[in-house]
């Protein structure tokens, strides 16, 4: 408003400049109205500048697919939402990219309900069913809930908050299963509730994260076969149907970037994904699922897998799953296909892993610093060993060609925002943040922990290539890349402000005495430093993965792990 | 629900005692006080206990698991349980550090509490692991009362954003009920 003059405000103008101002801000905010307006997505509040104007209510189109968990495609100045319908409405402003957040929930298979200023994006109800011993609830968007116990009869029930039928709701009943009946109705103006009827106490577990898309009740004990329960029925509809699905055809398409497999089914189909570090196999388990015909014969042609297929567990279980062979680290995820009985399962380069992998700039972000110690025990400051890793890292990094920045190289405080803020700074390509661990008893836990943000497939590419390449070079005790969902449902703080892939390593826990013995010795430091390195030449296409069975090693009856 | 089972039930015992003709209540002793099960005599007798959520490791990964605790507060609501729990040690150590308290407990109409600590809690350190032990319990502890969906950290009014220099606190955390040991 005062754009163009510099004004040396004198303290007796002060009211003339108020005066212009209020008018200047009067006549302005009328043809453009523009109001502030907030973005709920299932009760979770969309991050950012959101506003109401000419009508719609806009909000960053990154914020939006991150609070929804789904991709946006940008189509020159519209969005597409990958295996959603219709174009979203879009406009860029100070280099932020807006989506129309009501067109944005149409497409992602959400309700837009707007009151003034406030748009909430309601979830539907995908899908329920009940087998192998659990009971599955998807709905459109990530949801929170809540489950409970009822006797008389006996039920577990589930309400599911800021979800919406569509239908009057419904009942499915099947005297033979753990599961008597299924029933699905609107208990509250915005709350859905899904009760499962028990053939007498069972105890139960949740298997899904506080906010998520697909809620998973174990409903029995472990040694039930997949098999066991058999009630299920699509949402809104009460029939009594198989919950064993049949795999109609799994195609393979391969391009430049990645390949991606097509999983057609005879109703929804909700793969567990899961991989084995050591041969560099990934896979896809299907439960309560069959093949229909005979198994397809897979031939990839390009650099990225060597093998695939697809196998049958053991006669009589039905169960799939499809491997398949990697020759390189790759970021994997599962995306919906063309309606809602096909996904899809991408296997890509990921992200800033294109063209030549020297010079890119990574960010080393060595763990606490100053009055912030970090975890401490046996003598060690987590900050001071954090600083050794990461200084050897950096030197190793720079002889192979990286660009390293180090967030901190002496012993200072620094705030979180302060490390991610660096990553606008430069042309930077990952962020990986050093750190060791402790726990609430001493002694109690060893080994190495690599985090990455929710679900997003690159992190967790750069997290797994680091973790493998830490526990195959150090000797440490795998712990797994895993979630930062795990410890948060928002995460970790460096992570969730990563615009880069990014990953948080944990070396080890100070707090054990054998794990802290060796973090005192400079060789095994320089072993992990190196090792750090090596994960991410890897991530980036440098390095081969080191072992590769010419065929994918056989399927084990037990072998499928839940990845969380 | 618990609580106000456990509140009725002090009521019942006060209502009893009066009609017996005793001049007061005589509280119960507690057997278990936050310092892990050590008896503490020189602390006023407790009057009430609390219900708080505490980290365990199961399997070598970190968990929650309840525990009651006694507290000295005739009518201990959520601000009490969750200095319970401020002051709970493990293995004779302390979660957080010396003098840390709760300034301020409230909801919102949106279901975030929003927990007012001391400036004390900024001295706390320790692992990613320790400090989601530690963060999951005040948020599972906080979550157990009526109306609470999410938890919202503040130091002395001021937005915090982070204890221990992992964990993200400019966002309302959500309980995780996965984390419990017990569910049903
Ligand atoms: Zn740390």
């Amino acid at each position: 408003m005062l754009s163009g003059k510099k004004i040396q405000p004198h303290r007796s103008i002060w009211p003339v400049l108020l005066a212009l101002l209020a008018t200047a801000g009067a006549g302005e905010s009328a043809p453009a109205a523009r109001v502030p307006a907030t973005v709920f997505i299932t009760g979770q509040q969309v991050a950012g500048p959101t506003f109401l104007e000419d009508g719609r209510v806009w909000a960053p189109a990154e914020a939006l697919a991150r609070a929804a968990g789904i991709e946006l495609q940008p189509s020159g100045k519209e969005f597409a939402v990958a295996g959603g319908g219709g174009t979203i409405p879009g406009r860029s402003e100070n280099g932020v990219a807006y989506a129309d957040a009501a067109a944005f929930a149409e497409a992602a298979g959400g309700v837009p309900r707007r009151s003034g200023g406030r748009l909430d994006i309601l979830a539907r109800v995908a899908d329920v069913r009940f087998a192998g011993g659990r009971l599955f609830v998807s709905c459109t968007l990530p949801v929170t809930y809540s489950v409970h116990r009822l006797t008389g009869p006996e039920r577990v029930y589930v309400d599911l908050d800021e979800v919406i039928l569509e239908g009057p709701g419904g009942e499915t009943r099947s005297e033979k299963a753990a599961v008597r009946a299924l029933r699905l109705s609107q208990y509250a103006p915005r709350t859905v509730r899904v009760a499962a009827e028990t053939a007498g106490r069972l105890p139960y577990t949740i298997q899904s994260p506080p906010r998520a898309r697909q809620v998973v009740i174990a409903l029995s004990s472990s040694d039930v076969g997949p098999a066991a329960g058999a009630a299920s029925g699509p949402a809104e509809v009460a029939t009594v149907r198989e919950g064993i699905r049949t795999v109609r055809s799994v195609r393979l398409e391969e391009a430049d970037d990645g390949v991606r497999f097509i999983v057609t089914a005879d109703g929804p189909v909700a793969p567990q994904e899961d991989r084995d570090p050591a041969t560099g196999q990934h896979w896809l388990d299907f439960e309560s699922a069959l093949l229909e015909g005979e198994a397809p014969e897979f031939r990839p042609q390009g650099g990225l897998l060597s093998a695939a297929r697809l196998v049958q567990f053991r006669a009589g279980v039905p169960r799939l799953r499809l491997v398949a062979q990697t020759r390189r680290v790759v970021a994997t995820r599962v995306a919906g296909g063309e309606g809602p009985n096909q996904i899809v399962w991408h296997l890509s380069i990921p992200e800033g892993a294109d063209g030549d992998w020297k010079r890119k700039v990574i960010i080393l972000d060595p763990g606490h610093g100053g009055r912030d110690t970090g975890a401490r025990g046996n003598g060690l400051n987590e900050k001071d060993v954090n600083l050794t890793i990461a200084r050897l890292a950096a030197e190793e990094g720079r002889k192979r060609g990286l660009d390293i920045v180090l967030t901190r190289d002496k012993d200072v405080e620094l705030t979180l925002r302060a490390r991610t803020d660096m990553i606008s700074r430069y042309d930077t390509t990952l962020f990986v943040s050093i750190h060791n661990n402790s726990n609430t008893r001493p002694n109690s836990v060893s080994g190495t922990e690599v985090y990455y943000h929710m679900q997003d497939p690159d992190s967790r590419a750069l997290a797994e290539a680091i973790h493998d390449q830490i526990v195959a070079q150090a000797g440490t005790k795998p712990r797994g890349a895993r979630s930062d969902s795990r410890l948060y449902s928002t995460g970790l703080f460096v992570l969730r402000n990563s615009r880069v892939p990014a990953a948080l390593v944990e070396v080890g826990y100070i707090n054990h005495s054998g794990d802290a013995a060796r973090l005192k010795d400079p060789a095994f430091l320089k072993t992990v430093a190196k090792a750090i390195i090596d994960g991410i030449v890897s991530y980036l296409g440098g390095l081969t993965l080191a072992r590769q069975p010419a065929e994918p090693a056989p399927v084990q009856d037990e072998g499928a792990g839940n990845k969380q | 629900m618990m609580l106000h089972r456990r509140f009725r039930l002090l009521v019942f015992l006060a209502a009893a005692a009066l009609a017996g003709g005793c001049a007061a209540p005589r509280p119960q002793r507690a057997p278990e006080t936050p310092g892990g099960g050590i008896p503490a005599p020189e602390k006023p007798a407790a009057e009430a206990r609390v219900t708080i959520f505490v980290p365990v490791l199961v399997n070598d990964e970190m968990r929650l698991e309840r525990r009651s605790v006694a507290v000295t507060s005739a009518r201990p609501g959520p601000k009490e349980a969750l200095e319970a729990l401020l002051d709970y040690r493990i293995a004779g150590q302390r979660m957080f550090p010396e003098g840390a308290r709760v300034l301020d407990f409230s909801v919102d109409k949106d279901g975030v509490a929003v927990v007012d600590l001391s400036p004390e809690i900024q001295e706390y350190s320790g692992g990613s692991m320790e400090e989601a032990g530690a963060l999951n319990a005040l948020v599972m502890t906080a979550a157990q009362y009526d109306g609470v969906k999410s938890v919202r950290f503040l130091c002395d009014g001021k937005e915090m954003e982070t204890l221990g220099g992992h964990a993200d606190l400019t966002v309302p955390l959500v309980p995780d009920r996965r984390l419990l040991v017990e569910q049903n």
